[in-house]
């Protein structure tokens, strides 16, 4: 299965990627260079800058500049040519989650869909009925001027009469679904469907069932049919995978972004208690202005007791706690990113691989240790760090509490080398100028 | 063809600003001498200071704190965040993080809190409704709220919005002249610069998107309240500008109700900057445009229509197609906005 | 108290929602009563109240 058993909380990809879709408003930035493998290393390689470029219909490029983008980020810069391609061609693309894949192969198959034929022509599987019903969205919203092409989901839930078949141009749903779909109540038919996606590899792959269900739809296609996967991580197994499902595949990669402290000012308050960190809390409130926070407690019962607090001085406080179930951490998120709440209080267990960069100011209200007491540096880094330069300058602010406390501010510094300054949070000259 | 409508207009409109500059100025300067401790010269630091600092952190958070917390949440919410503003403006004693603080406490004390309370307005629009554009409403409904009662607020607000957003300003940008450093100039068209270089253009728009969102919030929310507000109405200049109405602040002449949104300009050798017009045209028709077609009708309807036949074709031939996207966005909603006319 | 009609003031600036008739030049009336503006000649004081329709 795809658990990771982790500090005693099992960590879920398939949930964490939801959470981080969840939480993200905006592209991750990275700057490191797209590698491009060819099937045809003589074929000119075609990049695009623009959208125009891409000679879609009008009515796709309105969904697509109606969704607030501009120009095509670094990996669409690659993948759309390949993908509009004709004769069609595979392909394999690997980058971190947000840097546009899903908004890229929503495009293909929106472009892809011959709306006047009335059967399914475009297939996508993607591990959970959550993340199916986030691609869906993107569909639909890019499609919005293209009221011909309809989108059917293939998920729990979703019944349908056997043997009628789907009119929906566009299915997407989870494996399971889908299999059933095409082999026992045959709503599709396999042999006509002309592009075939698989999101989420690396996650797909970690639940066995998932994996030989994909294997199985991928069998019944036509050899001619478009293949591409995504997956925002490529071990082996995944490796492994794609060549079983991609054959000959253009392959193109970008890098993770390492994520580093440059573009974050850092600082550190000596408190005595809890309390006298919560007034620190407050001060900077009051001098600095920040859309949202995000303030990492060490338990649980601290996280309760300054989510009681901020509420009580009239703050919009959500608190991420390790016992809620998936759908109400959902729930927190989805609050947060749409500005409901604009504090989140959370401990590191619950929130681990939440992607945070959307929020410009990091609170450790206990500093992040590890089981002997020491510095956890990739916690730290991981919280507040950030990668590239996407705009907006981040704050990250340490409370520090005793000798031992620190002693960690000191392994951090040394860690990482850099500067992590002192702050007066009762000092409002200092601060305005430090945090400027 | 007749330029001269516009001009004496437009001079106006300057001295206007700059009014509006020179008080906020004056104003910051008023208690920027509270700053320094005088007798730190002889050598010691009074205790007349360390609490002036200390009534200077608790009157601005007092003043800044509940403008953080407002949220699209809940209603009531909003009720009371503006109570406890103007309390505090009222020179009332307010509770703000188990302390008690009023303005009375020192001679300079309202004119701080007006002058840092107008400036977190906009940064708040700046920051959050840049990212949430939902947040604006609530955040003008204080704010007009405030402004309404306290009119030096209003100043402060409408000087600060000026200085970090120059679109709301009703007039052009001057051109670049020559000689002047290339960054230079992006700071005068309201790009960050500092040490690491100039802001991106994403960042940059966002952040322009906030404030005039919020800006035309604020317009619309005070528009059917009292006889303060002064309207003046939308037009095209060279290229685009829009007048909307807005409330008056005390303290500056007449003409301070005038507020404009100015669409940048072809002729002022501004091309590549039509992204930016189209952009916050955009922001502030949508927030705002439905409100500007229930008074002027006709004569609000002929401005899009202007738009339409004149402005896109001009703007589509000079804008480069990496930057269509706004101009596309624009066009495409004032096409479903205003074609059930 | 209802807005104050006709508070233009003379520097083209206005406290109003819309202008009096008598403020306005020949030019700017024009403008308003035509069945589209001119680019570069578009008032910039406010319509007068009667001239919202056509
Ligand atoms: N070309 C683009 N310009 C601006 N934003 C984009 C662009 N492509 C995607 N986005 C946005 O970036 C975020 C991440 O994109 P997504 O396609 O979900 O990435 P991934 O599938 O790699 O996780 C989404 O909010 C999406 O709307």
């Amino acid at each position: 299965g795809g658990w990771k058993r982790d500090g005693g909380e099992r960590v879920d990809l398939a949930e964490q990627s939801l959470l981080n879709k969840l939480i993200r408003r905006s592209l991750v930035r990275n700057r490191n260079q797209v590698e491009v493998l060819q099937r045809d290393p003589t074929s000119p390689l075609y990049s695009v800058k623009t959208f125009e470029e891409l000679r879609l219909k009008p009515e796709l490029l309105k969904g697509v500049y109606n969704m607030g983008f501009n120009r095509p980020s670094r990996i669409q810069e690659n993948a759309l040519p390949m993908m509009l391609a004709q004769p069609p061609q595979n392909l394999i693309a690997q980058s971190q989650s947000g840097t546009g894949k899903t908004a890229a192969f929503s495009l293909a198959m929106l472009s892809h869909v011959n709306p006047a034929n009335k059967w399914t022509q475009c297939l996508c599987i993607a591990p959970t009925y959550e993340l199916a019903l986030q691609i869906g969205q993107v569909i639909e919203q890019m499609g919005k001027f293209c009221p011909d092409v309809k989108l059917a989901y293939g998920i729990r839930g979703n019944r349908m009469e056997r043997g009628t078949k789907l009119q929906e141009q566009i299915v997407i749903g989870t494996p399971g679904t889908i299999l059933d779909w095409c082999t026992k109540y045959k709503l599709i038919d396999p042999k006509k469907i002309t592009m075939f996606v698989l999101d989420e590899a690396d996650v797909m792959i970690a639940t066995q069932g998932h994996r030989d269900q994909s294997i199985r739809i991928h069998r019944q296609l036509s050899k001619d049919c478009q293949m591409l996967l995504f997956s925002a991580t490529f071990e082996d197994s995944v490796w492994r995978f794609a060549e079983q499902v991609v054959p000959d595949p253009n392959i193109i990669r970008l890098k993770r972004e390492e994520e580093t402290l440059d573009t974050i000012k850092q600082f550190y308050v000596v408190c005595r208690e809890k309390e006298d960190k919560f007034t620190a809390l407050c001060n900077l409130y009051g001098s600095l202005t920040i859309a949202q926070a995000m303030i990492f407690c060490h338990t649980r019962k601290m996280a309760a007791w300054l989510t009681t607090n901020l509420t009580k001085e009239g703050h919009q406080v959500a608190l991420l706690s390790g016992e809620m179930l998936v759908e109400q951490r959902a729930a927190v998120i989805e609050r947060f990113r749409n500005g409901k709440e604009k504090v989140l209080v959370t401990t590191n267990v619950c929130s681990r691989g939440i992607d945070v960069e959307q929020v410009s100011l990091v609170v450790n209200f206990d500093l992040p240790v590890d089981l002997d007491g020491n510095a956890d540096n990739e916690t730290y880094l991981h919280r507040i760090g950030r990668t590239g330069r996407f705009g907006r300058r981040g704050f990250a602010v340490n409370m520090v509490d005793s000798k031992h406390s620190m002693d960690i501010i000191n392994q951090i510094e040394m860690h990482f080398n850099r500067r992590i300054t002192k702050l007066d949070t009762s000092n409002l000259e200092e601060m305005e100028s430090l945090m400027s | 063809q007749r330029k001269g409508l516009q001009n004496s207009a437009e001079d106006s409109t300057l001295k206007w600003y700059k009014e509006l500059q020179d008080s906020a100025a004056q104003c910051a300067q008023s208690f920027e001498q509270l700053n320094s401790p005088k007798d730190a010269q002889f050598g010691f630091t009074s205790l007349l200071w360390t609490q002036t600092k200390k009534l200077k952190l608790e009157l601005q958070k007092a003043a800044t704190i509940p403008v953080s917390q407002i949220s699209s949440n809940s209603g009531s919410q909003l009720r009371e965040i503006f109570d406890k503003i103007h309390k505090l403006l009222s020179g009332q004693a307010v509770v703000s993080a188990g302390r008690s603080v009023s303005t009375s406490q020192h001679p300079q004390g309202l004119d701080f809190v007006c002058y840092k309370l107008a400036e977190k307005f906009v940064k708040q629009g700046e920051e959050e409704v840049a990212s949430h554009h939902e947040a604006a409403f609530p955040i003008a409904v204080v704010a007009s709220g405030v402004w309404e009662l306290h009119p030096r607020v209003g100043t402060f607000i409408l000087a600060h919005l000026h200085k970090k957003c120059p679109y709301a300003v009703p007039h052009y940008l001057p051109p670049m002249k020559e000689g002047t450093p290339v960054e230079e100039y992006q700071r005068i068209l309201g790009y960050r610069v500092d040490d690491s270089g100039v802001e991106g253009q994403d960042s940059f728009l966002k952040r322009m998107s906030g404030m005039i969102r919020l800006y035309a919030a604020m317009i619309q929310l005070r528009w059917p309240y009292g006889s303060k507000q002064g309207i003046v109405y939308s037009l095209f200049g060279r290229s685009f500008v829009v007048y909307p109405p807005l409330p008056r602040s005390s303290g500056t002449s007449r003409s301070e109700s005038r507020l404009a949104l100015v669409g940048s300009d072809a002729q002022h050798g501004a091309a590549g900057r039509h992204h930016i017009t189209a952009t916050l045209l955009f922001d502030f028709l949508e927030v705002c445009g439905n409100a500007l077609m229930r008074q002027y009708q006709v004569q609000f309807w002929k401005l899009i229509l202007l738009l339409k036949d004149e402005y896109f074709p001009r703007i589509e031939a000079v804008t480069s197609s990496g930057q269509m996207g706004s101009v596309i966005r624009l066009k495409q909603f004032l096409e479903v906005r205003y074609s059930e006319r | 108290a209802p807005p104050a009609a006709g508070a233009a003031s003379a520097d083209g600036a206005s406290d109003s929602l819309f202008s009096p008739e008598s403020k306005l030049t020949p030019e700017e009336l024009n403008q308003f009563k035509a069945k589209r503006f001119t680019l570069g000649q578009i008032p910039l004081k406010p319509p007068p109240a009667d001239m919202l329709v056509v």
